[in-house]
C-alpha cells in the first residue's frame, strides 16, 4: 500500500505574502521560571523558544492577526484585492465554532460578495494544505485566492503543563495565490494517521465532549501536566516518534517524485515545532542549516502559521527580488504531514508587521 | 564513553545514574535535553532511535561517536 498521497498543480504562483504577530513579547526565561525552575535555560535551549508573541485572550484572535496581515500586504503592495474571488482561512483557533473565520474576513477586508470563503481546520500541516487547495481553487475560479493562516495556540497551552507551557506563540499570515501561465509545477505529498488522534488534542470544547462546569478547572493528569479540559494535551514523544519516522520519508518521496536532490533547493522550510526537531530533520535530509530558516527563537511555535511567518520574517528581501526553490513540510495534530515542492518569488513580501496589544 | 554518558545524563536529571537507571519518570522534553547535551559532546543518537530510549542502557546501545 502507498504511504503518501501525491498531488500536482500547474500554472499558479504566490503573488504576495505577509505576516502579523502581536506586539506583546513574552520572555520565556521569566515566564517559565515558576514551572521549570533551574531547568529553564536548558528547556529554552532544547525548544529554541527564547521569546514568543502572545495576544490577549478574548481580545485579539487569529482572525484579527490574519486580517491585519492581509491589510498590510494590500497597503504595502498596492495589490488589487478586487482580483480575489476566494478566501481560505486555515486555523484550529477560530473566533467561533460557527460561522467560520473566512466569511468574516471577506467582510472585514471589504471583498466582493462574489467570493467563495471557507475554513480549513488543520494544525501544523495546515499551510501546505492551504497552498494546495488555494492553487486548485485559483485555477478553478481563474482568479486570485487569499489564503489566511492564523493561530492563537498560546490561549490553549496551559502555563502549568511542562510539555507545552512555553512553546506556543500567536500569529496571522496572508498569502495571495493567483493563476499564472508560465510557472513551475507545484508538487504535494500528504500522509495521515488518525489512529494517533490523542497525541495532540484539545479534549473538551467540541461536540464529542462539550464544555461543562469542570472544563475550566486545572487538574493534574497522569502525564504530570496540570491543565484544563479546554487546553491542549500533547504526547511529546508520540508526536516526535511520528515526525522522525515519517517527515524525512515524506521529503525523500517528494524529491524522488520531482527528480530533485537537496542541491536543487534554496530553502527547506520546516514547521517550527521546536528547534531540536528542525535541526535533526535538516541533518537527516542533509540540508545545511543555512538553507533552513528558523524563527521559533523569537516567535515560538504558531502551529500552521510557522511556515509563512518564517518566510515573511527571514526571506522577505530575497523573495521580493528573486525566485527561490522551496521544499517545505508541516506536521502535527491528526497526526498529519503535508510536504510540498514549489517556487516562490519574485513576489510582494513586505515582511512581518505587529499588532499592538 | 559510558562515563561521559553517565556524567551528562546525571547532570540533566540531577541524580546519579548507572546502566540500570530507567527513564520512566522522565518526560519527553527532558529526554530531548539529554539527547541534545550528548550531541554537543559529539555523542549522537540516531534520530529514529530516540523514541525507543527508555533507559541509560538504551543510550549506551544506540550512541555513536561523531568526528
Amino acid at each position: 500500500m502507498e504511504q503518501f498521497a501525491l498531488a500536482k498543480v500547474k500554472n499558479v504562483r504566490i503573488a504576495g505574502l505577509s505576516a502579523c504577530v502581536p506586539s506583546n513579547v513574552v520572555d520565556n526565561k521569566i515566564f517559565g521560571e515558576s514551572i521549570y525552575k533551574n531547568e529553564i535555560s536548558n528547556v529554552i535551549k532544547t525548544t529554541g523558544v527564547s521569546e514568543r508573541r502572545i495576544c490577549p485572550e478574548n481580545v485579539v484572535t487569529s482572525l484579527d492577526l490574519s486580517v491585519r496581515a492581509a491589510d498590510y500586504l494590500r497597503e504595502k503592495s498596492g495589490y488589487d484585492f478586487d482580483n480575489i474571488a476566494g478566501v481560505i482561512f486555515v486555523t484550529s483557533s477560530p473566533d467561533f465554532l460557527m460561522p467560520n473565520n473566512a466569511t468574516t474576513a471577506q467582510y472585514r477586508l471589504g471583498l466582493s460578495g462574489a467570493t467563495a470563503a471557507f475554513d480549513i481546520n488543520l494544525a501544523c500541516s495546515g499551510y501546505i494544505y492551504g497552498l494546495w487547495v488555494a492553487a486548485m481553487m485559483s485555477k478553478s475560479l481563474n482568479k486570485s485566492i487569499l489564503l489566511l493562516d492564523g493561530e492563537t495556540n498560546s490561549h490553549f497551552a496551559s502555563p502549568k503543563d511542562y510539555a507545552t507551557a512555553l512553546l506556543f506563540g500567536d500569529a496571522g499570515t496572508a498569502s495571495v495565490i493567483e493563476p499564472c501561465d508560465d510557472s513551475n509545477e507545484w508538487t504535494f505529498v500528504f500522509e495521515t494517521d488518525g489512529s494517533q488522534r490523542d497525541a495532540l488534542i484539545i479534549p473538551e470544547g467540541g461536540y464529542r465532549k462539550r464544555i461543562d462546569k469542570h472544563s475550566s478547572e486545572y487538574k493534574k493528569y497522569p502525564d504530570g501536566g496540570i491543565r484544563r479540559g479546554i487546553d491542549m494535551q500533547m504526547d511529546g514523544m508520540g508526536v516526535f516518534n511520528f515526525v522522525v519516522r515519517n517527515v524525512p520519508k515524506s521529503l525523500q518521496y517528494l524529491m524522488e517524485e520531482t527528480n530533485t536532490t537537496p542541491d536543487d533547493y534554496d530553502i527547506l522550510a520546516l514547521h517550527q515545532a521546536n528547534l531540536f526537531m528542525v535541526k535533526q530533520v535538516a541533518k537527516m535530509m542533509k540540508f545545511p542549516m543555512e538553507k533552513v530558516p528558523t524563527t521559533i527563537q523569537k516567535f515560538g511555535n504558531s502551529s500552521s502559521a510557522t511556515i509563512p511567518v518564517t518566510i515573511a520574517a527571514e526571506l522577505d528581501k530575497q523573495i521580493s527580488t528573486k525566485k527561490l526553490r522551496f521544499i517545505a513540510s508541516g506536521f502535527g495534530a491528526g497526526l498529519s504531514i503535508a510536504s510540498a515542492s514549489f517556487e516562490l518569488g519574485p513576489c510582494v513580501c513586505p515582511g512581518v508587521t505587529e499588532y499592538e496589544c | 564513553m559510558k562515563k561521559k554518558i553517565f556524567s551528562i545524563v546525571s547532570k540533566i536529571i540531577e541524580s546519579p545514574v548507572d546502566e540500570t537507571t530507567d527513564f520512566k519518570d522522565i518526560n519527553s522534553l527532558k529526554l530531548l535535553q539529554i539527547i541534545m547535551a550528548l550531541d554537543e559532546e559529539n555523542i549522537t543518537i540516531p534520530l529514529e532511535k530516540i523514541p525507543s530510549i527508555k533507559s541509560v542502557s538504551d543510550i549506551i546501545k544506540f550512541a555513536q561517536i561523531e568526528g
